[in-house]
């Protein structure tokens, strides 16, 4: 059982070191391609659509 | 069930602001909506990081941490085995795109719309139907588990307070699912990913401050003995668990389950979805991963201050068990934030569910059976009545549904009713030129058959353990079935090719 827990141990360190990670990464990437996805909305053939970030 | 907890007016607050300024950009979202291609898949325009967060905004939900947690208080530390196969399936997904790309590259919206191009559009039906059917009881015991979240978070011991909650939860996430699409749905679910990933990371650190490492691992021994460590221990989880989750929480929920494969076909292009899944596979692990280490300081927290006595058969009390002991260590304010997270993720959670089920059911059913000649109008006005529906019949059965099995096995085995089934026409109809349409008929319908995974329905048919000589369990179910399924795919299609060689040749 000593073994298993020292496994389950690392697993848990590595993932929440993963999951920092990925949060940060995602968060800030994610609000760039969001203005992006709401820009390509606002494009000039569909001109009755309003920009959030306008 | 009575919960203390430190949940007081300010956290009330906290989450009523917040839920109410989520759905009113939802709301907001409903001008971006021009047709269909918008409001099912945003105009196919998501690129890598938008698509990841909208992926892990609706896979990392209230109801996944419930779940999650409640497998980590009732497994163990054996229970992390989830995420690391969910986690290292969902890579090789990525690496390989694995039926993800393929699909992506056949610019279709939904599954069902792949049977369509690949066999029939009778398949196509069919699968749309047994899809809406899973997927709608899949859900139906997710208002449950947000009705006991917010009774252990708040306190809030009167069932009929719980009942008024959930109810206007519903009604807000119908409301804005209805008029957003998928557009709102991608705002929505990127503020929860950051709400909830880093809520989740702040709830680690009270958790593992609450209990110590030395704690948990007593708790688990104490508990669970030597199977709470070892995930090959048949007193435990055992092999046959095991290949089950590879199977569901690896492959299905990443590459078959339409919620993540809608991920795919809104992506830009193949390269995006190769590098979305592989990204993902970090969520699809952790998603497991960090809720099963908060049951699992439950399970300590509990067992420390009961003196050992700790019950992991009652299952909405093991289900509880994570709500009641955040409303217990979390500070004023934090608590807010975190209940706020949790119930906008729930909301999160429900808004892809809705779209991706009345889509379904409008674009792969109603619509092709009504002749396939509707407006865009007609159409997305038939998938916001369904939306409102849907909502309504998901209260009703939460309500009624007596629940006897860990949520986690019933949602495997809900939503087996189609996946056993889609697993086998996709991966056929992907990679075999030969397989046909009577192959894909008989493959869907196969997976019926696991409804039998439901005690309800075995008790209902007499399935019993006494009766049959061994217990009739979820992972038998589901790899049986799905087994039965990619054999009468094979034997359907040897035995009754399709009369149309070319278009097995697309």
């Amino acid at each position: 059982m000593h073994g298993w827990a020292t496994f389950w141990a690392g697993v848990i360190i590595v993932s929440l070191a993963a999951f920092t990670v990925l949060a940060v990464v995602v968060t800030i990437g994610g609000w760039r391609d969001l203005l992006a996805l709401l820009k390509h909305d606002s494009k000039p053939e569909n001109p009755d659509r309003k920009s959030l970030v306008d | 069930m009575e919960f203390t907890t430190n949940f007081t007016w300010v956290d009330w607050t906290i989450v009523t602001v917040y839920l109410l300024g989520t759905v009113a950009i939802g709301i907001y979202a409903n001008r971006y909506i021009k047709d269909m291609a918008d409001y099912i898949v945003a105009g196919r325009s998501l690129k890598s990081f938008a698509s990841i967060a909208t992926m892990l905004g609706s896979e990392i939900g209230l109801i996944t941490v419930m779940y999650a947690a409640q497998k980590g208080f009732t497994g163990g530390l054996a229970a992390l085995h989830i995420g690391l196969i969910a986690g290292a399936v969902c890579f090789l997904v990525g690496i390989t795109g694995f039926i993800v790309v393929p699909l992506r590259e056949a610019g279709v919206m939904t599954i069902p719309e792949f049977y369509a191009q690949r066999f029939s559009p009778g398949i196509r039906i069919l699968g749309g139907l047994l899809l809406s059917i899973a997927g709608i009881l899949n859900m139906g015991m997710f208002l449950k588990a947000g009705g006991i979240f917010v009774t252990a978070l708040t306190g809030l011991n009167d069932p009929a307070a719980v009942n008024v909650v959930m109810a206007i939860l519903i009604s807000l996430v119908v409301l804005y699912t209805i008029l957003g699409g998928m557009v709102s749905v991608v705002i929505t679910d990127y503020i929860q990913f950051v709400v909830l990933s880093f809520g989740l990371l702040v709830s680690c650190v009270y958790a593992i401050r609450a209990v110590s490492w030395q704690g948990i691992i007593t708790a688990v021994e104490s508990v669970h003995g030597a199977a709470g460590f070892n995930p090959l221990d048949g007193d435990g989880f055992g092999v046959g668990y095991l290949i089950w989750m590879g199977f569901v929480a690896g492959l299905i929920s990443c590459a078959v389950w339409p919620t993540a494969v809608m991920r795919a076909c809104a992506a830009e292009n193949t390269q995006v979805v190769k590098r979305l899944y592989t990204w993902s596979s970090i969520g699809f692990m952790t998603r497991f991963i960090i809720p099963q280490l908060l049951g699992l300081c439950a399970l300590a927290y509990f067992h420390a201050s009961n003196q050992g006595a700790v019950s992991v058969d009652n299952h909405d009390m093991t289900l509880a068990a994570l709500p009641a002991f955040l409303g217990q260590i979390l500070p004023v304010g934090v608590i807010g934030l975190i209940g706020a997270g949790m119930l906008a993720a729930f909301m999160s959670t429900h808004d892809s569910y809705l779209l991706c089920w009345s889509s379904v059911l409008v674009e792969d059913v109603i619509h092709p059976l009504a002749g396939g000649q509707w407006s865009n109008r007609m159409r997305l006005f038939m998938a916001r009545t369904l939306i409102l529906l849907i909502g309504i019949f998901l209260y009703v059965w939460s309500v009624w549904y007596p629940m006897r099995q860990d949520m986690l096995d019933y949602l495997a085995v809900s939503g087996a009713i189609y996946f056993t089934g889609a697993f086998a026409v996709l991966v056929f109809g992907i990679y075999w030129k030969r397989s046909s349409t009577m192959g894909a008929y008989l493959a869907l319908l196969c997976g019926l058959l696991a409804l039998l995974g439901l005690p309800p329905i075995q008790q209902l048919l007499g399935l019993t353990q006494e009766k049959l000589g061994f217990r009739l369990t979820e992972a038998r179910v589901g790899l049986g079935t799905t087994t039965l399924a990619m054999v009468l795919m094979v034997a359907g299609s040897l035995l009754f090719p399709d009369s149309t060689p070319e278009l097995q040749e697309d």
